[in-house]
């Protein structure tokens, strides 16, 4: 089932566009336009480059059973979220790829599960990658979901992983103070949270 | 904390509303006698949920969003978010736009270097350098009010190229207003930057190497200053700035100073850039030829680019309607911000309000 | 002292704090304007012709401006520092004169007593920064403490000097006394000394740290508004023109440099008028020069200001002072005494930029090339 997401026109077509959902970037296909060209996928321009680094990083990680992908032009590695932890490290201790800038962390929120995504970088080599990984949530329930700590291995994943427990409700197990980042304390509910009600109009 | 050190020791709050905190941002020190025990920032004043709404916008309106993030660098900001776009829908954006964009991108850095400075003499007890950076910046929001029609939040900057060409005296007066900025960087580099009483407050102080610069995830001038030399324009080039020839400064001490003068230095490049643009310009078209309603393919894509400020990323997140699923800024002054309590650990009460004005940060940005 | 002579002196105190209270109007008008130039900027310029009148708007609103108590707040120990800071300041002006019978009181030990009323300010300083129940004002206040009592060594022993030098603590008779050669030729050294510890003492930048606005928001006066922050102001700006009056005095001749002027002119009131006009003259740059400073330099931290002050102020006081000593002991000419001066000034300014380009890596920002970096994949 799909589910009308973010707001659009209200008499959006009720059938799904049955594409399979693409392992590349783990969207689900969400309903059609009204109007217009079926749904097109993003178009993946990964240069040689991205593909040696691609290979590189599923041989690297062939322990862990990766899923590659491609993110227009970026290789994307996903991992169970159990084997988070150890991907990270082998990322970024392997010798031809040294990960050791952490960019940013985006959670998304698939409504029956959160996505994940860590941008990382290599500085030796200015390798980028996005690794992934899902974590399946109920709506409702607190924490939302409970993911491992990477705080230990970058430190820059701090703040980062604070935030997204603040609005998205995840716990990251391991990190040192989980403290709300961006909003006020007493503040109920996870913003970030497509079932957060924001778009309906509330009287003061 | 037994009862000898509870004695001693004192929280202070530099609180939301505090003039040299650059914006809403609240410090809670922990004190002993001058020494700074430690600090825990407090964010989120300024939190609009900027990603949050943009989920019920359309794209084009995203834009006029992301120029409140960092609200001093809006042409900056802009580009990357339509950067972001233009890849997910691979769209040839016109040389020309191209261009301009660079220029005006170029402009804006030098204007919020000019705020980093006026700010920062200020921080550090000098009350003139701001007046003379702030005229400076005058200047460039002249030039921009021409262009734009807007001194600061200008939307200018649209999916596909600009929303409309520049004025016929554009290259003129840009020409005119890089020679005057160039004697006026000089002046302001002479005011401040040998100053014996600055040198002293602010060489030293708050130093961070480049591995622990790294480590906690700082970006820009301030991990320029540490020695380390990523600048997103040239180590993964967007636009057309792999036809440029261009300097990089890079600190070597990481300390304050460094983070101050590194700015100003990439002032005087940015002027080089902009010359190098100015000679390559041909006339053309400035946007490209889009559908009205932009209905990007289902996908995800990241973007960045080089603000002032730092490397500002955009993740975005497409399913194919005409306005974003998901859109995950990834804030310079954010990442910069984490590492307030590694370089304010043991520094004199005095030091803090000069480190925390080196590392040049903007709450817009930070809190989203 | 009879009923008339005591009137007289009433007379006369009346007519100083009328005058100090128009001098000060005219100062706080002429920083703003000279802060403004200096800014590139004009300064006040519409209450008024040329915004003259910007002071007196200035004090009509903070009479009338709420006058906040904070709840936790000594009350007596709050309400009495701005008293206790304004009255010394003021008081130290009824032995400055502006000529040679422009003078409330002549008195014969006149600096003695103008340098022990300047010191009781701090006591003022440090009760209103403990009686505000704020942190900021407690530290603002022991800075302010630590700072100018530290630079109180220099200034006595500056005028201790001076003192041997003139035999004479009476203000008119140094003045006389350098109707040959004013003392800013003889003693250099005392000058720069006794300005920039003078500077320190009323708090003003490069030695502001204590009412810092952009670190500790006042430091202090955090916590007083309205009428009796003016009060802390009125008494920063007669100390500002006290310590400028007594730099005119001790070291540039006072009103000496015109006696020619004010003998062909013969009259009394006339050449006392010349003699006062001169004074007035000399002050009033000695503030703009102070007023520049503030507009040039950004400010020290509190123990980099300590350490100028004991590590380079104190001692080179000491080194002033027994050179004095010896030289009126021995009966030297005043020139060996200007020679010894300056070298002592060109040793420690030698001795400073030695220190400042000692720096083994000068330039620490190296400026890569984008193509190299780009290429270098």
């Amino acid at each position: 089932m799909e589910k009308d997401n973010s707001g659009s026109s209200e008499s959006e077509s009720q059938t799904p566009k049955d594409t399979s959902p693409s392992e590349n970037d783990g969207v689900k296909p969400q309903a059609t336009s009204r109007r217009g060209p079926p749904v097109q996928l993003a178009p993946e321009v990964l240069g040689g480059d991205g593909e040696a680094l691609s290979l590189l990083v599923s041989e690297s990680l062939s322990v862990y059973g990766p899923i590659m992908g491609v993110a227009v032009d970026q290789v994307v590695v996903q991992v169970a979220v159990e084997k988070l932890t150890v991907t990270a490290l082998k990322l970024r201790d392997d010798q031809r790829l040294r990960f050791n800038y952490f960019r940013c962390l985006a959670t998304v929120d698939y409504h029956q599960y959160l996505e994940f995504v860590y941008l990382l970088y290599s500085t030796e080599y200015r390798y980028q990658i996005m690794l992934k990984t899902s974590v399946d949530y109920i709506e409702g329930a607190a924490p939302t979901a409970i993911v491992p700590s990477l705080s230990e291995i970058w430190p820059a994943a701090d703040w980062h992983e604070r935030e997204s427990h603040d609005l998205f409700g995840v716990l990251f197990s391991g990190h040192p103070n989980m403290e709300p980042l961006l909003l006020y304390e007493g503040f109920e509910g996870f913003p970030g949270l497509k079932s957060f009600p924001f778009n309906e109009y509330e009287d003061w | 904390m037994n009862q000898e050190s509870s004695l001693v020791e004192m929280m202070i709050n530099m609180g939301p509303q505090h003039p040299s905190t650059h914006g809403v941002f609240r410090m809670v020190l922990k004190i002993d006698g001058e020494r700074i025990v430690d600090v825990e920032p407090h964010i989120g004043y300024l939190h609009r949920g900027s990603e949050k709404l943009s989920e019920s916008e359309t794209y084009s309106q995203v834009v006029t969003l992301f120029d409140r993030l960092d609200y001093v660098s809006n042409f900056n900001n802009e580009l990357v978010f339509c950067m972001a776009v233009e890849k997910l829908m691979s769209v040839d954006v016109p040389e020309r736009a191209q261009y301009l964009r660079i220029i005006l991108c170029e402009l804006n850095r030098i204007a919020s270097h000019l705020l980093f400075y006026g700010t920062y003499g200020l921080d550090a007890g000098a009350i003139t350098p701001i007046m003379y950076s702030f005229r400076e910046r005058e200047r460039i929001q002249n030039l921009f009010e021409s262009v734009t029609g807007a001194r600061m939040m200008h939307n200018f900057i649209r999916i596909g190229g600009l929303k409309e060409d520049v004025p016929t005296d554009f290259n003129h007066r840009v020409g005119e207003l890089l020679v005057k900025l160039s004697i006026a960087i000089d002046e302001c580099d002479t005011l401040l930057s040998q100053n014996e009483i600055f040198l002293s407050r602010t060489k030293g102080v708050g130093v961070i190497g480049a591995e622990e610069a790294l480590a906690i995830g700082m970006t820009g001038p301030p991990l320029r200053a540490s020695g380390v030399v990523e600048d997103v324009r040239a180590t993964d080039p967007y636009q057309l700035y792999d036809r440029f020839d261009f300097g990089i400064p890079v600190g070597t001490n990481g300390d304050a100073w460094d983070r101050y003068y590194v700015p100003m230095e990439e002032m005087r490049q940015a002027i080089v850039i902009i010359e190098q643009a100015l000679e390559q310009i041909e006339s053309g078209p400035v946007i490209a030829q889009l559908r009205r309603i932009i209905r990007p393919p289902q996908g995800a894509v990241f973007a960045h680019a080089e603000n002032p400020r730092g490397d500002l990323g955009v993740y975005l997140v497409s399913d194919g309607t005409n306005k974003p699923y998901r859109v995950k800024v990834r804030p310079p002054s954010f990442c910069n911000l984490q590492a307030l309590k590694t370089l304010l650990r043991g520094t004199y009460l005095a030091d803090a309000v000069i480190i925390l004005g080196s590392l040049d940060i903007i709450l817009g940005e930070v809190d989203r | 002292m009879t009923i008339a002579e005591f009137g007289l002196l009433n007379l006369w105190v009346s007519g100083l704090l009328l005058v100090l209270s128009v001098v000060v109007l005219s100062l706080i008008y002429l920083e703003r304007k000279v802060l403004g130039r200096l800014q590139m900027r004009l300064g006040p310029m519409r209450v008024g012709p040329y915004g003259t009148l910007q002071t007196i708007a200035d004090a009509i609103k903070l009479i009338t401006k709420e006058d906040i108590q904070p709840e936790w707040a000594d009350k007596r120990v709050y309400w009495v520092a701005p008293v206790l800071v304004f009255i010394p300041a003021f008081m130290v002006w009824i032995a400055i004169p502006f000529s040679s019978r422009v003078v409330v009181q002549d008195l014969d030990l006149g600096l003695f007593y103008v340098m022990a009323f300047l010191v009781l300010s701090i006591v003022g300083l440090v009760m209103a920064g403990w009686g505000s129940a704020n942190k900021y004002a407690v530290i603002g206040g022991l800075r302010a403490a630590g700072q100018l009592v530290s630079y109180e060594i220099p200034v006595i022993m500056v005028v201790a000097g001076i003192a041997i030098f003139t035999q004479s603590l009476n203000l008119s008779y140094i003045v006389d006394q350098q109707s040959s050669v004013p003392f800013i030729i003889v003693l250099p050294l005392g000058l720069f000394l006794f300005f920039v510890a003078g500077l320190a003492e009323l708090g003003r930048t490069p030695f502001d740290i204590y009412e810092a606005e952009s670190e500790v928001v006042g430091g202090p006066f955090v916590e007083y508004s309205g009428a009796h922050w003016a009060v802390f102001f009125l008494a920063e700006y007669v100390s500002t023109f006290a310590i400028a009056a007594l730099t005119a005095l001790l070291f540039l001749g006072g009103w000496g440099w015109s006696a020619s002027i004010q003998d062909w002119v013969g009259h009394p009131v006339g050449s006392e008028a010349i003699a006062f006009f001169e004074m007035f003259i000399k002050t009033y740059l000695v503030v703009l020069v102070i007023f520049w400073i503030r507009g040039t330099f950004p400010r020290f931290r509190i123990d980099q200001l300590m350490a100028l002050g004991w590590k380079v102020m104190v001692p080179l006081s000491f080194v002033f002072v027994l050179l004095v000593a010896f030289a009126t002991f021995y009966a030297w000419p005043w020139w060996v005494l200007s020679i010894t001066n300056v070298l002592v000034l060109g040793i420690m300014g030698w001795y400073y930029y030695k220190r400042m380009h000692q720096d083994p890596a000068p330039f620490s920002i190296v400026l890569h090339s984008a193509r190299k970096v780009r290429d270098a994949r």
